[in-house]
């Protein structure tokens, strides 16, 4: 197997299957799968949640654009895409569908998953209710298992206060190991505070702890196991805990990026990426 | 037995997924159960942690309102005059509007013509650009604009507010006994505001028998674009007794019963479908319903007014002009000392009889079939082109024409509203039945179904009111 | 579409039949003789005797007196088809609509045509159940079973909970009616009363006649102790306003998954909240979300009612 001479090729939903040439060197995989054109951005954004967390409110709010937002759920059935600009930098931000969990597989849970892992965005914001973050906070976790650039945006607190819910969001963010930024996107409060948020997380002045699931009992063995397994055969990897829990799980996709070399391109040194290929033969 | 590995620094993949099926095969437990069960437990520590309840839980508004729309007593009453109300404002609103723009479009119109022929332009160019490509543009904005650009926000604000999910909840009891999913329900109401996003809707069904039911029922709820018909023949020949605000109330309650038809419908192919060819068990459902939100009104006002306005305009252009141009041709080439249009309305008169229509209305739907919610302007074109004698500056004279002119009854008006509702999909939403199916077959039984269905209703209403000898 | 198999495949068939009833036949200590397995597989003596011969050939078999055994290489080809077999069924009874009663006869056919690696990956994909739809236990890919350890029905103490293990699949006219009353592996219930006309059954809130003919068809082991004595109810059964703690989920693969991805683990609490203009489905309310669901699908979920103490009336 030898990924690093597939040809890299712009996907159908640019204009033509030219190779990329100097597009980006670090993520040839995000740019062959999702068809986004990193000339243009410095970077990118991508937007979770639960279903009616007011993602796509928030989306317009950051660009601008005037997405409709419907209420019902599952209205955004595919990736809408946008961009904004912060202090000279130029961001690009995917709102992914709205999801309770990463774990079932339909496809608006794998659309928002493999954007999350294989689209390598440099900051992953996730969009919570505040008026019921126990519910939310399990997607939460989740996506803090394949990425630790998330910051978490506590969406609707004016609603929250308005039902006597009082939410302390600095001790969230203590224990969640992410910031955690409250908000009120439909009147445009909380915005420039997770504008700095995302910068700060790009920039990489933020560092993170995140907050880990299956740390202990029967499970952890098995995960830990599994995990030192994976970050010795491709150092550097991001999300080998992440990896290891959906082996455990059964995960066919993950099984088959394993099984094909793709998980290799996740490691950000290309040196070390081949020198893992070679084994796989 | 599953030798553990022996310490390595470097794996093979294949080392990791052997490892990953051993250590699967060990555990007493569903590994997938206990990591969700695990995720909920921290959430809800982490929830306790940082969370506290100032005083009892308020019981919201939306609460108690669910409490009203789902009650048995209440609901039904309430989601028909709120959709009746919805129509309502429509009618009573578009009424003037449409007038205005008519007259507006058609003295700018005439201004124009009477330019061209100052200026010495041939006939034949006048008359295709001004009574012909424009002609089909202004009636397009006239009658489609006003109407579209009220109903459209009042949707998109139900829509915001969290009013569709409920809509869905409270009906789902008809669709399971349909043997159809319980979102289809959902993917119904979205059809209400455009087709095509009805159909794209349904991909919020899993199970793709169920999903493809959706599909290809969604067109049977009128969508925004053949509220503009409905409404005008409502008004037209329902309501035509009648004066002021008895007219509106009685023509809405028209649409409310063609609205209500098309519901029946849905629920009855549904039926059909899933006892014959897309047979199969219900698959599991959950919905959920999302709180209420407040929406924000001057902007969706704003937004959809403006999409909507630019909508009507591209349509107007792209398709009605077209069809303007075509339907000029038809009137003034003439073949053996009689029009196109003449020779081609008389060839379909008597199918167009015997389904309680006439010539014309087929001709004018089968010019307008790129996009066949204008075919109420479209017909009205091949009409006044017919017979130039009549100059449709007035709604009143529209009703002369037709009423007066062209022999039309009740009959002719109910059946042309049963058509409206049941033919086939525009051309936007079969193509999107396409992209969403991937299936030339399907997107064909999408097409012809309805259309077959159109035929045979209004074929069995109007034989059925003429041997009562009521027409 | 291929009209007739060929003489290969029959073959295949044949072997792979021959060695899984061996194998079954061989644990459950029942006949193994040439004149059984040519009944049980519908062969007349000239067949029976070449495909055993065959089966000896390729060392598959040996004899031994009368009897036959399957050597190691020939039981694990016979777990192999099993293994096919049950994961096949478990995939049908998870992730399609086909009923339960039906699964057997898919499966029949189609473990003779999947490949290892097929087998493997199905596995993987469906999450390595342990079970079939029935309560068997599903070899692994190293072709190790867990012994079923069960009791039969009919020699269960009353009194203590148990929990179904398995349900025979065959013949499929009881086994329909064994599933119409809701007696699915994984199933807790609580024998009452036993009497000429069958037992006396409590499961999932209702008490009901099972009759005698039937009782032979299921299996039990006993309960792990968090079902014990704890009365569990479908959810359908709460009135609006009730509340109830989910105990287990019956349903299986996608269903369940998205059951548990809305945050239905045990221990939830769970509220109905109010019934549709029809009566029919009902919204609940369920980490703070308001969910609706059908009727079908509160009875895949069990409960416990919990009682409100301070005093608001039903």
């Amino acid at each position: 197997m030898e990924p690093q001479n597939k040809q890299i090729k712009v996907s159908s939903q640019q204009k033509a299957e030219e190779p990329i040439s100097s597009a980006c060197e670090r993520c040839p995989l995000a740019v062959q799968r999702f068809g986004i054109d990193l000339e243009k951005w410095d970077y990118i954004v991508a937007l979770a949640g639960n279903p009616n967390t007011g993602k796509s409110t928030l989306f317009n709010a950051l660009t601008g654009l005037r997405q409709h937002t419907g209420n019902w759920p599952g209205k955004t059935v595919a990736r809408a895409e946008g961009g904004f600009g912060y202090q000279d930098k130029k961001y690009k931000i995917v709102d992914l569908p709205g999801t309770y969990s990463l774990l079932s597989a339909s496809v608006d849970e794998e659309i928002a998953r493999d954007f999350i892992l294989f689209g390598k965005p440099d900051c992953t914001l996730v969009v919570v209710d505040s008026t019921c973050l126990e519910r939310n906070l399990n997607l939460v976790l989740q996506v803090m298992e394949i990425t630790d650039k998330v910051v978490v945006v506590a969406n609707l607190m004016d609603e929250a206060r308005r039902r006597g819910i009082e939410v302390n969001y600095r001790r969230l963010g203590e224990n969640l190991g992410v910031p955690v930024i409250p908000a009120a996107a439909a009147k445009g409060e909380g915005i420039s505070e997770i504008l700095k948020a995302i910068h700060d997380m790009v920039m990489g002045t933020t560092h993170t702890t995140p907050h880990r699931i299956a740390s202990e009992g029967p499970l952890k063995e098995a995960v830990d196991e599994l995990t030192d397994m994976i970050e010795k055969t491709y150092p550097g990897i991001p999300n080998a805990r992440w990896i290891a829990m959906r082996l455990l799980d059964g995960d066919q996709k993950v099984r088959e990026t394993l099984a094909n070399g793709d998980l290799a391109q996740l490691t950000q040194g290309q040196v070390k990426t081949r020198e893992s290929v070679d084994l796989d033969v | 037995m599953d030798q553990k590995q022996p310490p390595k620094s470097k794996y093979t993949p294949q080392d990791i997924l052997n490892r990953a099926d051993a250590l699967q095969r060990q555990m007493e437990f569903s590994f997938r159960d206990s990591i969700i069960q695990s995720t909920y437990a921290e959430a809800e520590k982490l929830s306790k942690d940082a969370v506290r309840q100032k005083g009892d839980a308020l019981q919201t508004w939306g609460d108690r309102f669910d409490r009203i729309i789902t009650n048995p007593f209440t609901g039904l009453p309430l989601m028909g005059l709120g959709l009746a109300t919805v129509i309502w404002i429509t009618i009573a609103g578009a009424n003037y509007p449409s007038q205005w723009i008519f007259n507006f479009l058609f003295w700018l119109g005439d201004l124009a013509k009477n330019l061209f022929v100052m200026m010495g332009a041939p006939w034949w160019l006048t008359g295709f650009i001004w009574d012909g490509v424009y002609r089909g543009l202004a009636w397009v904005v006239a009658v489609m604009l006003p109407p579209m650009a009220i109903f459209f926000p009042m949707f998109t604000i139900l829509e915001d507010l969290g009013f569709l999910p409920r809509i869905s909840f409270n009906m789902d009891w008809l669709f399971k006994i349909a043997g159809a999913h319980g979102k289809q329900a959902l993917t119904m109401t979205m059809g209400f505001g455009c087709n095509a996003a009805g159909v794209t809707a349904c991909r919020i069904i899993d199970s793709p028998r169920e999903r493809l039911i959706a599909i290809l029922t969604n067109n049977f709820v009128p969508c925004n674009g053949r509220f503009p018909t409905l409404i005008m023949l409502a008004t037209l020949f329902v309501a035509a007794g009648f004066q002021g605000l008895a007219s509106s109330l009685i023509a809405a309650g028209a649409v409310v019963l063609v609205v209500m038809i098309g519901v029946m419908f849905t629920l009855l192919v549904s039926a059909l479908l899933s006892r014959t060819v897309l047979k199969g068990e219900p698959s599991s459902f959950s919905l959920e319903l999302p709180p209420y939100r407040k929406p924000d009104i001057i902007r969706i006002f704003y937004t959809s007014t403006v999409e909507r306005t630019l909508f009507v305009l591209w349509r107007a252009i792209t398709m009605a002009a077209p069809c303007g141009g075509i339907i000029w041709l038809f009137s003034n080439l003439h073949i053996s000392g009689k029009s196109l249009s003449l020779w081609a309305s008389q060839a379909l008169q008597p199918l167009g009889h015997a389904i309680g229509l006439d010539g014309v209305i087929l001709l004018a739907y089968i010019i307008a079939i790129p996009a066949n919610e204008i075919v109420v302007p479209t017909i009205l074109m091949v009409y006044s082109n017919a017979d130039k004698m009549v100059d449709l500056a007035t709604m009143d004279q529209l009703k002369a024409l037709l009423i007066d002119q062209q022999g039309w009854t009740l009959l002719t008006a109910i059946n042309l509203m049963l058509f409206s509702l049941l033919h086939n999909p525009c051309s936007t939403a079969i193509w999107t039945i396409y992209s969403e199916t991937k299936s030339l077959k399907w997107t064909v039984v999408g097409t012809l179904m309805p259309l077959s269905i159109a035929f045979l209703v209004t074929f069995i209403v109007a034989q059925s009111l003429r041997v009562l000898g009521w027409f | 579409m291929m009209l007739f198999r060929s003489r290969k495949e029959t073959r295949r068939i044949q072997v792979e039949d021959a060695l899984k009833h061996i194998y079954n036949h061989q644990y459950a200590n029942e006949c193994t003789r040439q004149d059984c397995l040519a009944q049980a597989l519908g062969l007349n003596s000239r067949e029976i005797g070449r495909l055993l011969k065959e089966l000896q050939e390729k060392e598959l078999l040996e004899i031994q007196g009368e009897n036959f055994k399957l050597t190691p290489a020939g039981e694990e080809w016979a777990l192999q088809v099993i293994r096919a077999h049950r994961l096949w069924e478990r995939f049908l009874a998870d992730e399609t609509d086909i009923p339960l009663h039906k699964v057997h006869g898919h499966a029949e056919k189609r473990e003779h045509k999947m490949t290892r690696e097929e087998v493997d990956l199905l596995d993987a994909q469906l999450g390595y159940p342990q079970h079939d739809p029935h309560g068997d236990p599903i070899p692994s890919a190293r072709h190790e079973m867990e012994p079923p350890a069960t009791t039969p029905l009919l020699q269960w103490k009353e009194g203590t909970t148990a929990l179904i293990s398995h349900v025979e699949d065959e013949p499929a006219e009881k086994f329909s009616r064994i599933i119409a009353l809701g007696l699915l592996p994984g199933t807790p219930l609580n024998v009452i009363d036993s009497g000429p006309e069958g037992l006396l059954i409590q499961s999932a809130g209702r008490k009901f006649r099972l009759p005698t003919e039937l009782v032979g068809n299921i299996s039990v082991k006993p309960a792990p102790e968090t079902l014990q004595e704890i009365p569990a109810e479908p959810l359908s059964i709460l009135n609006t306003g009730e509340k109830g703690k989910i105990l287990y989920l019956k349903s299986q693969g996608l269903t369940r998954r998205r059951f548990m991805d809305l945050g239905m683990v045990p221990g939830t609490l769970i509220e109905v909240l109010m019934p549709s203009l029809f009566g029919e489905p009902k919204a609940y309310r369920i980490r703070g979300t308001t969910i609706a669901l059908r009727k079908e699908q509160a009875n895949q979920i069990f409960i416990q009612k919990i009682k409100e103490s301070n005093g608001t009336p039903k």
